[in-house]
């Protein structure tokens, strides 16, 4: 539904896109990650026909990009960074609006706004004036922009940024009921957002892709298996730590008691280890998570002054 | 076509919705209102003084009037030209609008025919006072419609250039201020024309306002002022469109 070739964009004397290739799979939520000026932007403003690139090829939904950006344009809705609205119409009145410009025929406009307003709960303030609507209600306007249309390719530009707990969780099941209906591309700097409602992630770095696959994938792939951080109250045998089921590996820390074991199910052998630990008489001081397993590919791929 | 009417109808609904249209209309009805009152008295003093022998009503009353009027759109149109672009590039509004398959071209347009269409209302406030003189006098039709026209032709130029440089910047004031500044020296150029000489005199006086606008006032319809307006305003809309497109390479 999305592929990107060799894409290079240049601001002046800045490149803010090296030559990037990924290919987004269709049906999918994809999440698009990146530490903040990774080029995340940048792509989706290419990829939503808002800018032109210097180089590459860039297909979206069977059309290229710079020969047929309205083709483009037609299929693909967008939600840029900072969601901006007109602030000086009401909910309803701006949906209607850009249903017009989306070329939604006029008869059928007041039936796709109210699709699109139920879909995202915005009944409430529909007849508010956007520029009055809270923040999480902003958010939610522009993804029922999004959606007008029903275009089959979505791109989001960071759609939960600035929303408090309660509005992130309810925009993250919106986007989440949308996989398997439609390529949804979203960018986001939050590992565990994309962890939870993407089964493909894309990790971009200085305007290079440095890694690509499901976050399962990804962490194997980059050998950062799961660790356990233990101290106990007096030492162990090494063997006994070793043969718990999960384990794959097995040092001694620094300090006194303390261990790191590489592990394969986290959740599970931590209890396995656990138990054993017990069994073996022998005081649990600590125990805990290194670190989740797309949090650590990420700082791998995304660290120092050239990420590939 | 349809995107174009859209925007066309979102634009001009936008200025009677902020206090723009009422603020600019309630102070064209004011200054227009005053210069009317104040030619219309020396009008009438020089009449009876004349007992009406040599004095034209079309020529001492209603074209100084439309002329002062053309001077008082240079200040007024600044104002509903300035926000028209800048405000979508400041909003970040622009990106929503340019990743809808409408074209820049109809943006554009949309945008500048609801200028136009907000100044042709103005302009009938003038058209009011005019039409008081029908009621009491018997003017002659032909130089009062082709002064409106030329009093019409030179707003929408105006607009066309304010259009344009609302593009360059996402700050209104500044569009605005170099708006006002941009129409001033178009305004003067017939002024400069007349102190210098040869070709440069030709130059400025054929690119100055005053000059074409003059001859409408005049009752005269001249293709050369027609297609110096009309060029003018391409021109406007075609730059504004362009410098749109051009932001499409642009952070």
């Amino acid at each position: 539904m999305i592929a990107v070739r060799d894409l290079w964009k240049r601001y002046a004397a800045f490149e803010a896109l090296k030559g990037i290739t990924f290919e987004v799979p269709e049906g999918m939520v994809t999440g698009f990650l990146g530490p903040n000026g990774a080029g995340k932007t940048t792509t989706l403003r290419i990829l939503s026909g808002f800018m032109s690139s210097n180089e590459g090829s860039v297909r979206v939904a069977g059309y290229e990009v710079a020969d047929h950006s309205r083709e483009v344009r037609r299929r693909v809705g967008y939600l840029p960074e900072d969601v901006p609205l007109y602030r000086d119409l009401t909910v309803e009145g701006f949906l209607r609006y850009l249903a017009g410009l989306k070329e939604i025929p006029s008869r059928r406009i007041a039936a796709e706004v109210d699709r699109v307003v139920s879909r995202t709960g915005l009944e409430p303030v529909r007849r508010r004036l956007v520029g009055k609507c809270s923040r999480g209600y902003r958010q939610r306007t522009g993804l029922a922009m999004a959606l007008l249309g029903d275009p089959p390719v979505l791109l989001l530009d960071e759609p939960t940024s600035g929303l408090d707990p309660n509005q992130v969780v309810e925009v993250r099941e919106l986007i989440h009921d949308l996989s398997g209906e439609k390529t949804v591309l979203l960018s986001s700097h939050i590992l565990s957002e994309v962890a939870q409602i993407c089964g493909f992630v894309l990790i971009i770095h200085q305007g290079r892709m440095v890694a690509s696959g499901s976050p399962r994938e990804l962490a194997e792939r980059f050998g950062t298996h799961t660790q356990l951080r233990l101290r106990l109250g007096s030492d162990l045998d090494r063997s006994l730590l070793a043969s718990v089921p999960g384990v794959t590996g097995c040092e001694r820390g620094t300090a006194p008691g303390s261990w790191l074991l590489g592990v394969e199910d986290a959740d599970l052998t931590a209890v396995r280890v656990a138990r054993a630990v017990q069994q073996a008489g022998v005081d649990l001081v600590e125990l805990r998570h290194e670190a989740s397993d797309l949090e650590s590919v990420f700082r791998t791929v995304t660290r120092g002054g050239d990420g590939a | 076509m349809r995107s174009l009417w859209l925007v066309f109808r979102r634009e001009f609904s936008a200025y009677w919705v902020s206090p723009v249209a009422y603020a600019v209309l309630a102070v064209f009805l004011l200054l227009s209102g005053i210069f009317f009152f104040g030619q219309l008295s020396e009008f009438v003093n020089a009449s009876t003084q004349a007992a009406g022998k040599g004095v034209d009503v079309n020529q001492d009353l209603i074209r100084p009037y439309l002329y002062s009027v053309s001077v008082m759109v240079l200040f007024l149109l600044p104002l509903l030209s300035m926000r028209l672009v800048s405000e979508e590039i400041r909003q970040g509004t622009l990106e929503i609008l340019l990743t809808t398959p409408i074209t820049e071209t109809a943006v554009i347009w949309g945008k500048y025919l609801a200028s136009v269409a907000l100044f042709g209302s103005i302009l009938l406030g003038a058209a009011l006072h005019v039409a008081i003189l029908f009621l009491y006098g018997n003017p002659e039709w032909g130089p009062v419609l082709t002064g409106f026209l030329g009093l019409f032709l030179t707003g929408a130029a105006y607009l066309s250039i304010g259009l344009f440089l609302s593009t360059v910047t996402q700050n209104q004031v500044v569009a605005g201020a170099a708006a006002f500044a941009l129409f001033l020296c178009l305004w003067l150029m017939a002024w400069l024309g007349r102190v210098t000489s040869g070709v440069l005199s030709k130059v400025l006086t054929y690119i100055s306002f005053a000059g074409h606008f003059d001859s409408f006032g005049k009752g005269l319809l001249d293709t050369s002022d027609l297609v110096f307006y009309l060029s003018l305003i391409l021109l406007g809309v075609y730059a504004a469109s362009q410098s749109v497109l051009s932001r499409r390479w642009r952070p």
